[in-house]
C-alpha cells in the first residue's frame, strides 16, 4: 500500500474516531435537552416554519431567547436537520456533532501546512478527536464548537493563501467574520487574532495590497450588521451580564460610585487595579496544567477522580511539545511559532474576561495549539528513539493509554457525570413537558413552576420551551397567541401559564384552585400525598418535579 | 560600587521588614534570618554562577522585594530560620577550603529545624483523608448501579492518591498561585514575564549547576506533597531562591534604558500588595 493511502485511512480512521465519540448515543447522553438546545432547536424550527424566533422578530441577527441574546449562526445553520429530522434530541444535537467532527480534519490540514509534517498532523488530529475539552460542548450543540471550526478553517484559508499566493484572502475575511456571529468569545478574540495575523504576516500581506483591500472591504461589509447590533443596548446585553466584574467573588469587593476612598485607596486599591489583578488570576488559572490535565472537565465531585481538558497521558507530550516549539524553537518557521504562542496566550482571554473561573468551552479557542504541541510532543519522542523495536513497544503502550484513557473518560461522561449532575442538565423538564401535553385536554389550566431542583434553591427553568419543544407546537400559533400579549415576557399559551406556584402559606390562592394542573419542585409544592398525580425522577433516581391537583 | 548596592539591598530588605511589626525574641530571630536569607542568597547566587556578572545582586532585590520573603520574616517562622540556614549552607559547602565543614553543620542544622517545623504527623494528611476514598466508592457504586462493575474498579481505585499527590505537585507550578494572587503569591506579578523568559533563558543555556537546580526545586515540593490542602506556601519557602535566580536571570540582561522602568512597575506592584496586605 503507497505512503499516500496509508495517511489517507489513518486520517479516515481518525475522523470516524472523533465522529463516533461525537454521536454515540447522542440523543441519550446528556441525560436532557439544556437549556440553550431547546431554545436555540425551537428559535430554529420558528424560522424554519414562519421565518420569526419564538418572540415574532423576522430573520433577526440576535436572538432575544431567554433573555440572553444568543448568537444566530448556529440557529440558522441547525435549520436543515430540524426540518429533516424534526424537534428530537438527535436533531438538536446532530448538526454540531457533525460540525465538531468535521473540525478534526480541518485540524489536520491547519497542521500540515503549518509544519508540512504528515505524522504530527495527524497525532493532532487523534488528539482532538479524543478530546474531553471538545467532545463534551459538542454533544450539548454548544455555540463553542462552531465558533472554533470557523476560526480553525479561516486560519487555514489565510495561512494558504499566504503559503501558495492563492487568492483566498476574500474568504478568510468572510469566515473570520462568520465565527463572530457563530459565538460570543469570538466578537472578542477574532477581531484580536485578526490584528495579530496583520502584524505576524505583516511583510507577505504587504505584497498584496489589493487582495488585503479586497478582503478588508468584504469583512467590514459582513462585520457592519455585527457592529450596529453589539454597540446597541440590546446587544451588550450579553456583555454586561457576564463580564468579570458581575462575579461574586470580585463584585462585592469593588468599590461604589459614591463611596469615600482615602487618596492612598484611589491610588493603590482602584477598581481598575482591583479588576486587572483579579483578571491576571483568572487568566493564568487557564494555564494551570492540573485544570488542563488532571481536573478541569467536573465531571465528578470535587476530591473525586476526574478528567482534565486534555488526558493525563498527554501531558509528558505537551511539556516535550514546548520544549521543542518554544524553547529549541524547532519545527515551525518563526512566523508560525509565533502565531502559534500569540494564540495560546489569546486563546483564554475572552473567557478569563467573563463571569466564571475556568470555563472549558469559553476557552475552546485555544484548543488546537495545546493538540498540536500533543502531537509535537509525541512526533519527538518517536523520533528520537533509533531503535525498530523500541519504536514498537512505544506505539503499543501509547495505543494502549490513549485507548485506556478514553474508555475512562467514557465511563466518567456517560455513567458518572450524568449521575452526579443531570439535575443541572435540566433533567425532569422533558417528562413533566410530555405529561402536561398528554393531560392537558383535562384540566383547564396547567400551571407551571420554572423553580427548580431536589431542594429549595436559586435555579430557575424555562419550562415553555420544553413545552414548545416537545409539543412541537406550531410557532405561528405560539407567537400569535392572545395569552402572550399578557405582558411584555410573557411566555403563556393555550391551558399553558409558567409562574411561581403559590401553595406555602394556610392562604395561598393555588391551594384553592379547582380543575388546574400543577407541576412544580418537591419544595414548591407541598402537597398532601393524594394530591399528587405524578411524580417526576432525574437519572440518579431523585424526584425532582411533582405535578399535583386540588381534590 | 558593588558594595554600595549590596549594602542598599540589605538596607532595602531590612526595611521592608520592619512596617507593622510586633517584635517578640523568635520574631526578631526570625526577621534577622530573613534578612540574612537575602545576604546568603546573594553569596551563593555568586558561587553558583561566578561567570554571571550583576546576576547576584538582582536575585537579592527579588529576595527582598518578593511578598513571601517578606511576610515569613515578620512572623515566629521557623521556615524562614530553615531556608535562611539553608542558603548559608549551600554556600558554605560551595565555598572552597575550610568552609566545607562550616556547610555541612549548617545543612544538619537545617534538617533538624525541618523537623521542628514539619510534625510527622501532620504531613500526610493526603495519604489518612477518608474523604477521598469515600468519593472513590461512591463512583464505584455509580458504575454497579448502571451494570456496568467490569470497569469500576480498574477505573477507580486507590491509585487516585497518586493522582492526588501529582495534582499536589503541579499546584507547586501553578503561575496564578505564584503570581496572581496579590499578597497571597509568594512572588509580584510584575516578575512573572522575566520569570518565563528567565526559565527558557536557563533551559536553553543550562548553565553550570543546573542539576543543582532541578534537584532543589523538586526537594522543596516535597514537604506539600502530601497535603490535602495542596501547596502550602511556608513549606515551599526553599523555592524562592530558584524562582528569584530564574527571574533575576532575566532581568540582569535588560538594558539600562528598561532597568530603571521594571524598577518602578516593581515597586508600584509591591506597593499595591503592601497596601492590601497592611491596611485594607
Amino acid at each position: 500500500m503507497s505512503n499516500r493511502k496509508i495517511f489517507f485511512l489513518t486520517l479516515t480512521a481518525i475522523f470516524l474516531i472523533g465522529l463516533s465519540l461525537r454521536i454515540f448515543l447522542l440523543s441519550k447522553f446528556p441525560v436532557s435537552l439544556t437549556i440553550d438546545e431547546v431554545a436555540q432547536s425551537y428559535n430554529s424550527y420558528s424560522i424554519l416554519k414562519t421565518g420569526k424566533d419564538e418572540w415574532g422578530e423576522s430573520f433577526p441577527l440576535l436572538f432575544r431567547s431567554i433573555g440572553d441574546y444568543k448568537s444566530p449562526l448556529l440557529i440558522y445553520t441547525m435549520i436543515p436537520a430540524i426540518s429533516l429530522l424534526g424537534l428530537t434530541e438527535f436533531g438538536a444535537r446532530v448538526t454540531v456533532a457533525i460540525i465538531s467532527a468535521i473540525t478534526v480534519i480541518i485540524v489536520y490540514f491547519l497542521v500540515m501546512i503549518l509544519t508540512k509534517n504528515k505524522s504530527i498532523s495527524l497525532l493532532t488530529a487523534l488528539s482532538l478527536a479524543i478530546s474531553p475539552w471538545h467532545i463534551t460542548p459538542s454533544r450539548v450543540s454548544h455555540e463553542a464548537v462552531f465558533g472554533l471550526f470557523l476560526v480553525i478553517l479561516s486560519t487555514y484559508v489565510f495561512i494558504k493563501s499566504i503559503e501558495n499566493r492563492s487568492k483566498l484572502l476574500w474568504l478568510s475575511a468572510s469566515l473570520f467574520i462568520l465565527s463572530m456571529y457563530a459565538y460570543h468569545v469570538e466578537k472578542l478574540f477574532t477581531p484580536l487574532f485578526i490584528l495579530g495575523l496583520i502584524f505576524i504576516f505583516r511583510k507577505n500581506l504587504w505584497e498584496r495590497k489589493k487582495e488585503c483591500l479586497l478582503a478588508a472591504l468584504t469583512g467590514l461589509i459582513l462585520a457592519a450588521p455585527l457592529i450596529l447590533i453589539t454597540l446597541s443596548p440590546v446587544g451588550r446585553t450579553r456583555a454586561n451580564m457576564t463580564f468579570l466584574t458581575q462575579d461574586v467573588e470580585i463584585n462585592s469587593s469593588l468599590h461604589k460610585d459614591n463611596e469615600n476612598l482615602s487618596l492612598a485607596a484611589q491610588i493603590f486599591d482602584n477598581n481598575f487595579i482591583q479588576t486587572f489583578n483579579f483578571w491576571a488570576k483568572r487568566y493564568l488559572d487557564y494555564f494551570d496544567l492540573d485544570f488542563l490535565f488532571v481536573d478541569g472537565m467536573e465531571f465528578t465531585i470535587p476530591n473525586s477522580p476526574d478528567v482534565g481538558l486534555l488526558h493525563l497521558f498527554e501531558l509528558p507530550f505537551f511539556l516535550i511539545g514546548i520544549f521543542v516549539v518554544i524553547v529549541r524553537k524547532e519545527i515551525f518557521k518563526e512566523q508560525f511559532r509565533n502565531l502559534l504562542i500569540f494564540w495560546l496566550l489569546l486563546g483564554p482571554l475572552a473567557a478569563s474576561l467573563a463571569n466564571n473561573a475556568q470555563h472549558p468551552a469559553r476557552s475552546l479557542t485555544m484548543i488546537p495549539i495545546p493538540q498540536l504541541l500533543v502531537g509535537t510532543g509525541v512526533w519527538t519522542v518517536f523520533q528520537k528513539i533509533r531503535n525498530i523495536q523500541h519504536k514498537k513497544i512505544l506505539a503499543i503502550l501509547l495505543s494502549g493509554m490513549t485507548l485506556s484513557s478514553t474508555l475512562y473518560f467514557m465511563n466518567l461522561y456517560f455513567i458518572n457525570f450524568q449521575l452526579f449532575f443531570s439535575e443541572g442538565l435540566m433533567d425532569g423538564w422533558k417528562d413533566a413537558a410530555i405529561y402536561a401535553l398528554e393531560n392537558k385536554e383535562n384540566f383547564q389550566e396547567v400551571v407551571i413552576d420554572p423553580r427548580f431542583g431536589t431542594q429549595a434553591g436559586d435555579i430557575v427553568g424555562v419550562p415553555y420551551l420544553y413545552v414548545l419543544f416537545y409539543g412541537k407546537i406550531d410557532p405561528n400559533h405560539y407567537q400569535n397567541h392572545p395569552r402572550r400579549k399578557e405582558a411584555v415576557d410573557s411566555s403563556n399559551f393555550d391551558q399553558f401559564t409558567f409562574r411561581s406556584i403559590n401553595w406555602i402559606h394556610q392562604l395561598d390562592s393555588d391551594k384553592f384552585k379547582k380543575n388546574t394542573l400543577f407541576i412544580g419542585s418537591p419544595w414548591v409544592l407541598p402537597v398532601k400525598e393524594e394530591q399528587i398525580i405524578k411524580r417526576f425522577y432525574i437519572y440518579n433516581g431523585k424526584e425532582i418535579l411533582r405535578a399535583a391537583t386540588v381534590r | 560600587m558593588r558594595a554600595k548596592l549590596l549594602l542598599t539591598l540589605i538596607i532595602f530588605a531590612a526595611i521592608l521588614r520592619f512596617p507593622y511589626i510586633d517584635i517578640t525574641f523568635l520574631k526578631a530571630f526570625t526577621l534577622v534570618s530573613g534578612i540574612l536569607a537575602v545576604l546568603g542568597s546573594i553569596f551563593l547566587t555568586r558561587q553558583l554562577f561566578p561567570e554571571r556578572g550583576n546576576l547576584d545582586l538582582w536575585v537579592g532585590l527579588s529576595m527582598a522585594i518578593n511578598p513571601w520573603g517578606i511576610w515569613l520574616s515578620k512572623v515566629e517562622s521557623w521556615e524562614m530560620i530553615g531556608f535562611s540556614l539553608l542558603i548559608w549552607g549551600m554556600f558554605f559547602i560551595f565555598k572552597k577550603g575550610k568552609f566545607r565543614l562550616l556547610g555541612r553543620i549548617l545543612l544538619f542544622v537545617t534538617i533538624l529545624v525541618s523537623f521542628t517545623w514539619l510534625p510527622v504527623g501532620a504531613n500526610f494528611s493526603l495519604l489518612l483523608d477518608q474523604g477521598a476514598i469515600s468519593n472513590v466508592n461512591t463512583l464505584r457504586g455509580q458504575n454497579l448501579s448502571v451494570g456496568l462493575p467490569s470497569l469500576s474498579s480498574l477505573f477507580f481505585n486507590k491509585s487516585y492518591y497518586m493522582i492526588k499527590i501529582f495534582e499536589n505537585f503541579l499546584s507547586h507550578i501553578n503561575l496564578s498561585y505564584l503570581f496572581a494572587r496579590g499578597e497571597g503569591s509568594p512572588l509580584l506579578l510584575i516578575f512573572l514575564p522575566f520569570f518565563i523568559f528567565g526559565l527558557i533563558s536557563i533551559i536553553t543555556e543550562k548553565p553550570k549547576n543546573f542539576g543543582l537546580l532541578i534537584f532543589w526545586f523538586l526537594l522543596s515540593t516535597i514537604p506539600s506533597l502530601f497535603l490535602t490542602t495542596g501547596v502550602a506556601t511556608n513549606r515551599f519557602l526553599p523555592a524562592l531562591f530558584l524562582f528569584s535566580v530564574a527571574i533575576a536571570w532575566r532581568m540582569s540582561k535588560l538594558e539600562k534604558k528598561w532597568i530603571y522602568l521594571a524598577l518602578i512597575l516593581v515597586i508600584i506592584n509591591f506597593s499595591i500588595v503592601a497596601y492590601n496586605a497592611y491596611v485594607k
